[in-house]
């Protein structure tokens, strides 16, 4: 695969809220490998657009491609399936399960056995059980330090820790897309700092990222290329560079620097 | 230590299994087996509403459709006993996951109702389809024979209806040990994160839908054979009531909770019945048994759903862990689980 | 034998109605959906029997009695269970109404015992006759006695005070409690009144048939009605109340030879499941929006 090859193409998306127009023509591609971030101010439509993406939203016009295949009419698992995967902003683990097995759900897509299979715990289920629980503890507990907490129920663990949980069940799919909306938002400089780590670690196993966050200095950081949007259309995108020399995105954010 | 204990648990298990009917008076007999056809029911329905999340109220209309099943199969087809089990535990499924398709759309509240309708409907079905059910006459079954023994009474169904609640128990524990039992707790708790993450909602709602009516269909096929004679009395909205009181009353969401729940909503009733014997016996009263059971049943739920809302597993979870505590080591913390 | 049917039909809808009315007002002051709205319109013409016939005074001081003490056992419920039942799955409040109902009904057969008992006349007689056809004196006062409460209703809560507050507290309980609105005496009041109106349902049921245990049955046949009118809508309530009693009326007496008993039920029951797969939240309710 060549780094130019294109894995998500947003192409002119609309969105409508009973009549409120959130996204009014946004466009964004990620490619192959690549680390795009999508910025703008509270509100521009940032969560909306991968909202969108997923499937949660149905918009109004427009096209989303992924890996070429026209993916706009799917239903959000039949999304999943195709191995996009992503965080949440304001986290949805599921509180009655242990962080094993929200990890373990996160691989849903994967699993072949059958409910049969699952009711008898016998055979393939079992096997597949076993594989997948060395697999996360081993590439993704790992990863994440998450080892210790594995039969912690996730509602009794801090806000920080439960993040990362989201971060690990996104990536226990084995996507080839992932999605993170705000991964560092309300944390703090140690944590954000481990997430940063985290990403880049991410990145070194070939998954393409779109990244979400209002944190500026890791945006530019560790961005490959960024799109600006703001009331829910294009302003400007290009490399960390450009995007700040863009006479637009200083207008924007001149007045937004207080807030962040 | 550990592998010894579960060890100790499962000899004590066998044993009772193996001379239970041959300690244990008849009438003891007949609680036990009373119990063990509710576990499988009440086990089935938790998977539904404890796990899934889906309330339904239409568990004895689904009981009914297995026991009628069974019943029709058995005397006016002439299937074998052991067979008729599982083909009304299968039917069952099928029309539970047609009253389930509903699901696609509905939750919560709007869910139950149209579970609800499906027990109306049902017992309307079951009144009035006299050529398949007799109608409110209801039919008769002899008593089956399994492998040239005649199954009559307490003792032989015993084997039977413990064998089979047992069974229905490991697989449910099985089921929320893998794939297909993580999706049906996620949709519970986050039913569009679940979808986001790649869980088909509409299938696994349906799915849980099947395996609670199957469990369900299997609990009214023995529940006719053990009584000998299916009528729509026996399946009415108090008996959905019932089952929906014991996942709550036992603990909603675990595996333990079926199981004490249907014992606690069997022998409650006999408790109250010796409750009022005594009483009676100092204080003349006029009473009724059905109102006091009945009294003493609400009382019951409403005092566990404020006062302890995870139900008896969560209490007997706690006397456990205080009596490990006391026993074995004083030091050893409580494990918190939730 | 059309029109004695649809005017029985009216009657009965109307209190159907009544009956809606205080669940839907329990659901919008609490969210709490109350099974037991069956067994507080049963215990609630119980009560009424027991103060009429056992208090020797005239009428205008028994009623009002029993109306207090309806709405003091909708306190007391509220008081001593839903205070404490706060932000717990939908299913334990469902089940707690249903312990509700069961902790009624059996301490009214404790009490009353399961004999029929025939409530003493407490409306005016009045005999009416609409081009030669009889109708029932109760039939009309039970329509009659429905629309002055659903008028009072309406009036309360868009002019009274109390109304103003309890719609606060039912639209938004945060920001009502930074208004100074007490959610729990609201909510608590909200009781008091649904036990009322479900009381005087009760009496008039047991006017048009008899007193006894059969009376909760009604219960259950809120739902259809709540269900086609929407769960938040009192208006839908109304509406709902006579769709339903008129459609149960005439399906029993044109279909009731036809498929044997409780036919009405059925009818109601096939309107419910239409409606939720039509249109999920009635004809007036507000629809659930989902967010992530």
């Amino acid at each position: 695969m060549t780094i130019s090859e294109s894995l998500l193409k947003v192409d002119n998306i609309h969105l409508t809220f009973g009549g409120l127009k959130a996204i009014d023509g946004v466009s964004l591609e990620v490619r192959n490998d690549e680390l795009v971030s999508l910025i703008g101010p509270n509100g521009a439509g940032k969560t909306s657009t991968i909202n969108c993406i997923c499937k949660f939203y149905d918009i109004d016009s427009g096209q989303i491609f992924f890996h070429g295949e026209n993916i706009t009419r799917l239903k959000p698992h039949q999304v999943a399936r195709r191995r996009i995967s992503r965080s949440f902003q304001n986290l949805d683990l599921f509180k009655g399960m242990t962080v094993l097995e929200n990890v373990k759900l996160g691989a849903h897509i994967n699993v072949r056995s059958g409910i049969l299979a699952d009711l008898l715990y016998y055979g393939k289920s079992r096997k597949e059980e076993k594989e997948l629980e060395e697999y996360i503890v081993e590439e993704i507990f790992s990863l994440f330090g998450l080892a210790k907490y594995r039969n912690k129920h996730v509602g009794s663990l801090p806000y920080g820790l439960q993040k990362k949980i989201d971060i690990a069940r996104a990536l226990a799919a084995r996507p080839m897309l992932l999605i993170l909306d705000e991964p560092v938002a309300g944390m703090n400089s140690d944590e954000t700092k481990e997430i940063t780590e985290d990403i880049q670690k991410i990145r070194e196993a070939n998954i393409s990222i779109l990244l979400i966050e209002h944190d500026m200095d890791l945006v530019m950081n560790i961005s490959d290329r960024i799109y600006v949007i703001n009331f829910g259309e294009n302003i400007a995108d290009g490399t960390s560079q450009e995007v700040t020399a863009n006479p637009d995105v200083i207008e924007i954010y001149l007045g937004k620097s207080f807030e962040n | 230590m550990h592998k010894n204990k579960t060890v100790i648990g499962l000899g004590i298990a066998v044993i009772f299994y193996l001379l239970g009917p041959f300690v244990l008076s008849d009438y003891m007999l007949y609680l036990v087996n009373l119990a063990a056809i509710a576990t499988i029911g009440a086990v089935g329905l938790n998977i539904l509403t404890g796990y899934t999340g889906l309330i339904a109220m239409a568990n004895g209309a689904f009981i009914g459709v297995g026991a009628y099943t069974a019943a029709v199969l058995y005397t006016k087809l002439g299937v074998p006993f052991l067979l008729t089990i599982p083909i009304a535990g299968l039917m069952t499924a099928v029309i539970g996951m047609i009253f389930g398709i509903p699901a696609l759309r509905l939750r919560g509240f709007y869910l139950a109702m149209s579970t609800l309708a499906a027990q109306i409907l049902l017992m309307f079905i079951f009144n009035n389809w006299t050529s398949v059910t007799n109608g409110e006459r209801g039919i008769f079954l002899a008593p089956p024979n399994l492998f040239g023994f005649s199954l009559v009474g307490d003792k032989g169904f015993f084997f039977l209806t413990v064998g089979i609640a047992t069974l229905g128990m490991l697989f449910s524990y099985n089921l929320f040990k893998t794939d297909t039992g993580r999706a049906f707790i996620a949709i519970r708790d986050r039913d569009i994160a679940a979808n986001i993450i790649g869980v088909d909602i509409f299938k696994y709602k349906l799915i849980s839908f099947a395996i609670s009516s199957f469990y369900a269909g299997v609990a009214g096929a023995l529940f006719g054979f053990y009584m000998t004679y299916v009528s729509p009395e026996g399946f009415g909205l108090n008996v959905s009531i019932d089952y929906i009181a014991m996942i709550i009353v036992g603990g909603l969401g675990n595996l333990w909770g079926g199981l004490l729940g249907a014992i606690f909503v069997v022998i409650l009733p006999e408790f109250v019945d010796k409750g009022i014997e005594i009483v009676g016996q100092f204080i003349p009263m006029e009473y009724t048994f059905a109102a006091f059971r009945q009294l003493v049943f609400g009382l019951m739920i409403i005092v566990f759903l404020v006062w302890e809302p995870k139900g008896l597993a969560e209490i007997f979870r706690r006397l456990f862990c205080w009596l490990k505590a006391k026993i074995f080591s004083p030091k050893s913390e409580m494990e918190p689980q939730v | 034998m059309f029109i004695q049917a649809l005017i029985a039909g009216i009657a009965v809808g109307s209190v159907y109605a009544l009956i809606a009315l205080g669940m839907v007002l329990i659901y919008k002051a609490s969210s709490v959906i109350n099974f037991s709205q069956g067994a507080l319109v049963m215990i609630g013409a119980y009560i009424t029997y027991a103060v009429v016939t056992g208090i020797p005074a005239p009428l205008w001081i028994t009623i009002p009695i029993a109306i207090g003490l309806s709405a003091l056992l909708g306190v007391v419920i509220e008081r001593l269970i839903f205070r404490y039942m706060t932000g717990v799955d939908l299913i334990a409040v469902i089940m707690v109404t249903l312990g509700i109902s069961f902790l009624l009904e059996g301490s009214t057969t404790a009490i009353w015992g399961t004999l029929n008992y025939s409530f003493p006349k407490i409306l005016p007689e009045m005999s009416f006759s609409l081009g030669g056809i009889h109708i029932s004196e109760v039939y009309i006062w039970s329509f009659i006695f429905s629309m002055v409460i659903l008028i009072m209703f309406t009036l309360f809560f868009k002019y009274s005070k109390i109304g103003l507050r309890m719609r606060a507290v039912a639209d938004n309980q945060k920001a009502s409690i930074s208004l100074g609105i007490h959610p729990g005496k609201m909510i608590s009041l909200s009781w008091a009144i649904s036990c009322v109106v479900a009381t005087i349902g009760g009496v008039m049921l047991a006017n048009i048939k008899l007193l006894n245990l059969g009376l909760s049955g009604i219960g259950i046949l809120v739902f259809p009605v709540v269900i086609l009118g929407g769960l938040d809508s009192i208006i839908g309530a109304v509406l709902g109340g006579f769709i339903i009693g008129i459609l149960g009326s005439l399906s029993a007496v044109y279909a009731g030879g036809l498929m044997g008993g409780a036919v009405d039920q059925v009818v109601s029951f096939v309107i419910l499941l239409i409606i939720l797969l039509v249109k999920p939240y009635g004809l007036f309710g507000t629809k659930e929006t989902l967010r992530l």
